[in-house]
């Protein structure tokens, strides 16, 4: 309440319509006051005037007896008289009061005879009380006789006052009564559209555009109510449409997120389709990579068996010939069957080896990487031989690693059938693999090194991507490589990397050794 | 309807107007004779209206309606009163103590009137404040001041001057001024207008209270030893016995009626009282001898 603007409005209009009446009450004071001070005066004058009529005589022939009783009547029929003083130019002073008079001898008078009309209120020696003291001069053509001193009761005076003070505080309490309502009035006339527009503004603010500011008036603040109420208009029909389209957009989220559920949905089947189908693929790369394997062990075992074959023919051709020549005797039997034998048992040992090497590993287990490597060189050496490619070992002691022998046995196989490609591709002369193994920190590393002329740059970083190949179609898969990566890296929590030398690529697969796995 | 409105307010105004012309009827007639020379209630002559409402006013105390008329002639007012035509008459002393005999075969009552709550009245002689004013033997070639119509003062200052300069004090003195009021008495001497002056006691005192530097220049130089009566009322042997009775017994009252306190307040007197013939042998006395003074040195 204390800092509103109706109290404000209030306290402003209150003290300058008060500053304005006060002053007019002051003026009207001021004036009654110097109204009644002027009736004091031409009462004053008039006695002294009807004195100087009636005793104009008097004072010329020195009758200070007429002058003396004609003033005593004076005063005592004049109930304002408090003291009438005469004072003649060469004569006494006559001091008349209602009940005493008294003679001032003229060598006692002391003060001079004043030659101008004056007057004041103020304290009398006389009559010793505040009266109002008229001093008037006698003249008699143009010559000065003397002065009459009246000094009237301020009785009259004071009543007067009095009732003016009571009529001004009336006055006061009534324009004060009326300047509250005024006030009132007027600051409620100011403030109450304002006031309106505010109670109105914290409704909006609240959320509530049903209120409007009924104020008719044809004023800035009318405009302003008008203005206010158009803007509530617009806010109400904008928040109208923001809730439609807030309605709109939920709906439509409702329906896209349906939707979405749906393709979500769909997706999802989509995506488990797609997976059971990549699976499925897989299955079938694997199975083709299974297939190639084989075809591949077969056509080493082919290799492999090419030489006992021939071995075996001799064999059964020495015989044959033998026989015709008659020579076949128990003893070549012997010798031939124990040949024939021991052919029979190296094909099937190599059918076993291949069976071996392509069963995969059901458990990590400790292995002597070396003998991994010789084994595994023993069943692409008819292979290379077949295409004359020199194999070149660099062993540097035994060294022994864990994990799955037989699945690394099948990625040092890709390794050397990818650089054999390669070389057979390229017909290098010279073909060259060399074989590396070492020991470095805590793996044991394999290093397959051929001089086919590296790998392309553009496609070295793609060559562990599943389906990546550069062979024809129906020789290579794409997925050699990258089982390779899976079974050193993944499985055997080793390293497969590949780069190029000067003269060829460069396969490194580390395998971590078995000792650090055995703390 | 405006006539009957007006008719009823013609009706009403008369009837208040008779109303207030109807005097009541009362009991008694008195009728007030007095002689000029009386002088205290000679000032009322010039009044006759507030002093008809006064006296009406006063009247209704006696039940009675009261007349005033005054006398230039006191003989005149004597017939009247020899004749009944006036019940209550106010002679000057020296016409009823001249005429007494004749008087007292009418009279009734004797009264008079306490002034200052004192019955009888002194006199001053006053004299400048100076040894060469010795007093009614040094009246030679001096101005005396005395008031006009007091005819007392005068019988005073006559007989003292009979018995002193066997003189008429006017015959002896310079100049006599008769002055209407005793304060003018009084400041002829204070003023230097007059070398002596014959005043009423309580005037002297009066006038000497607003002004008690009057002292300094005025003396007291004899005081009279007469006790004198302001005036003498005399009520009619034929007035209604019961109605002089209510006369003296209501006068008490006067001050309580608003006339009645006007004219004590006018004639600055208290009461009115009875006098018993014995209160008057000494002024008899005083006055037979100033008759024969007079009339041996006239």
């Amino acid at each position: 309440m204390k800092d509103s603007l109706f109290s404000k409005i209030f306290l402003i209009v209150f003290i300058s319509i008060s500053v304005v009446f006060m002053a007019f009450i002051y003026q009207f004071t001021v004036l009654q006051k110097e109204s009644i001070v002027d009736s004091l005066r031409i009462k004053a004058k008039s006695i002294a005037k009807n004195v100087v009529i009636s005793n104009s005589d008097a004072m010329v022939v020195d009758d200070e007896i007429k002058l003396l009783e004609s003033v005593q009547d004076f005063v005592n029929l004049n109930e304002d008289i408090e003291s009438f003083s005469t004072t003649r130019k060469a004569g006494n002073r006559l001091i008349i009061k209602k009940d005493s008079w008294s003679l001032v001898e003229r060598e006692d008078i002391k003060d001079k005879i004043k030659k101008v009309v004056s007057y004041k209120i103020e304290n009398s020696s006389i009559s010793n009380k505040e009266v109002f003291c008229y001093k008037y001069p006698v003249y008699f053509s143009s010559v000065l006789w003397g002065n009459f001193v009246v000094e009237l009761s301020l009785k009259e005076y004071n009543r007067q006052i009095s009732q003016m003070y009571q009529k001004s505080v009336g006055l006061m309490f009534l324009l004060l009564i009326s300047t509250v309502f005024i006030s009132y009035y007027i600051a409620k006339m100011i403030s109450k559209p304002i006031i309106t527009l505010n109670l109105i503004s914290e409704d909006i603010a609240k959320g509530d555009l049903t209120k409007r500011a009924d104020i008719q008036t044809n004023d800035e603040i009318g405009n302003l109510a008008r203005g206010f109420n158009s803007m509530i208009d617009t806010l109400e029909s904008s928040q109208k449409r923001l809730k439609n389209s807030h309605s709109e957009l939920e709906e439509r989220v409702k329906q896209r997120t349906l939707e979405l559920k749906e393709l979500n949905e769909n997706l999802e089947k989509t995506v488990s389709a797609e997976i059971r189908k990549r699976q499925e693929q897989e299955q079938i790369l694997i199975q083709q990579s299974k297939l190639a394997s084989m075809g591949e062990m077969i056509g080493n075992i082919a290799h492999q068996w090419r030489q006992p074959l021939n071995a075996l023919g001799l064999v059964m051709q020495n015989i044959q010939f033998s026989y015709e020549m008659g020579e076949l005797d128990d003893a070549f039997m012997e010798r031939s069957v124990k040949k024939v034998n021991l052919l029979t048992n190296n094909m099937s040992k190599t059918i076993d080896d291949f069976r071996n090497f392509f069963k995969p590993n059901k458990e990590r287990e400790p292995f002597i990487l070396n003998n991994l490597v010789e084994k595994t060189l023993e069943l692409v050496e008819s292979s290379f031989e077949h295409h004359k490619i020199d194999i070149e070992e660099k062993i540097s002691g035994e060294i022994k690693v864990y994990g799955f022998p037989n699945e690394f046995s099948q990625t040092l196989l890709n390794i050397l059938n990818n650089a054999k490609d390669a070389l057979i591709e390229h017909s290098i002369e010279e073909s060259k693999v060399s074989i590396t193994i070492l020991e470095e920190n805590r793996f044991g590393v394999v290093i397959i090194e051929d001089n086919a002329g590296g790998i392309p740059k553009d496609i070295l970083g793609k060559i562990f991507e599943p389906y990546f190949t550069t062979k024809e179609e129906g020789k290579g898969t794409g997925i050699g490589l990258y089982m390779s990566k899976i079974i050193v890296e993944q499985n055997m929590e080793g390293k497969l990397i590949a780069q190029n030398t000067k003269i060829g690529a460069r396969f490194i697969a580390k395998i971590p050794l078995y000792r650090d796995f055995k703390r | 309807m405006n006539i009957i409105l007006k008719l009823i307010l013609i009706i009403f105004l008369t009837s208040n107007i008779f109303a207030n012309n109807q005097k009541k009827e009362r009991k008694y007639n008195l009728v007030f004779g007095v002689a000029k020379k009386s002088s205290v209630l000679t000032k009322f002559e010039d009044a006759n209206v507030a002093i008809k409402i006064w006296l009406d006013d006063i009247g209704s105390l006696y039940d009675a309606d009261i007349d005033m008329f005054f006398y230039d002639n006191t003989a005149k007012l004597y017939e009247h009163f020899n004749e009944n035509k006036v019940n209550v008459a106010l002679f000057d002393l020296p016409y009823f103590f001249k005429y007494r005999k004749k008087i007292d075969l009418s009279k009734d009552t004797n009264w008079s009137i306490l002034i200052d709550n004192e019955k009888f009245t002194h006199y001053y002689l006053i004299g400048k404040n100076d040894k060469k004013f010795n007093g009614f033997n040094d009246f030679k070639n001096k101005i005396l001041s005395i008031k006009r119509d007091d005819e007392i003062a005068k019988i005073w200052l006559n007989k003292k001057s009979y018995e002193i300069n066997k003189k008429k004090a006017s015959k002896v003195l310079k100049l006599v001024k008769e002055e209407s009021k005793d304060r003018t008495v009084l400041f002829n001497v204070f003023f230097g207008k007059a070398d002596y002056a014959v005043i009423r006691e309580k005037a002297w005192e009066t006038i000497v209270s607003f002004n008690p530097a009057i002292k300094k220049r005025v003396k007291i130089i004899e005081k009279s030893n007469v006790k004198f009566l302001p005036f003498l009322g005399v009520v009619n042997k034929n007035t209604p016995s019961k109605a002089a009775k209510l006369f003296f017994q209501e006068s008490v009252n006067l001050s309580k009626l608003e006339g009645g306190n006007k004219v004590l307040k006018a004639l600055k007197f208290n009461r009115i009282y009875q006098l018993a013939d014995e209160d008057l042998v000494e002024l008899d006395k005083y006055y037979n001898d100033y008759f024969r003074l007079e009339k041996k040195y006239k």
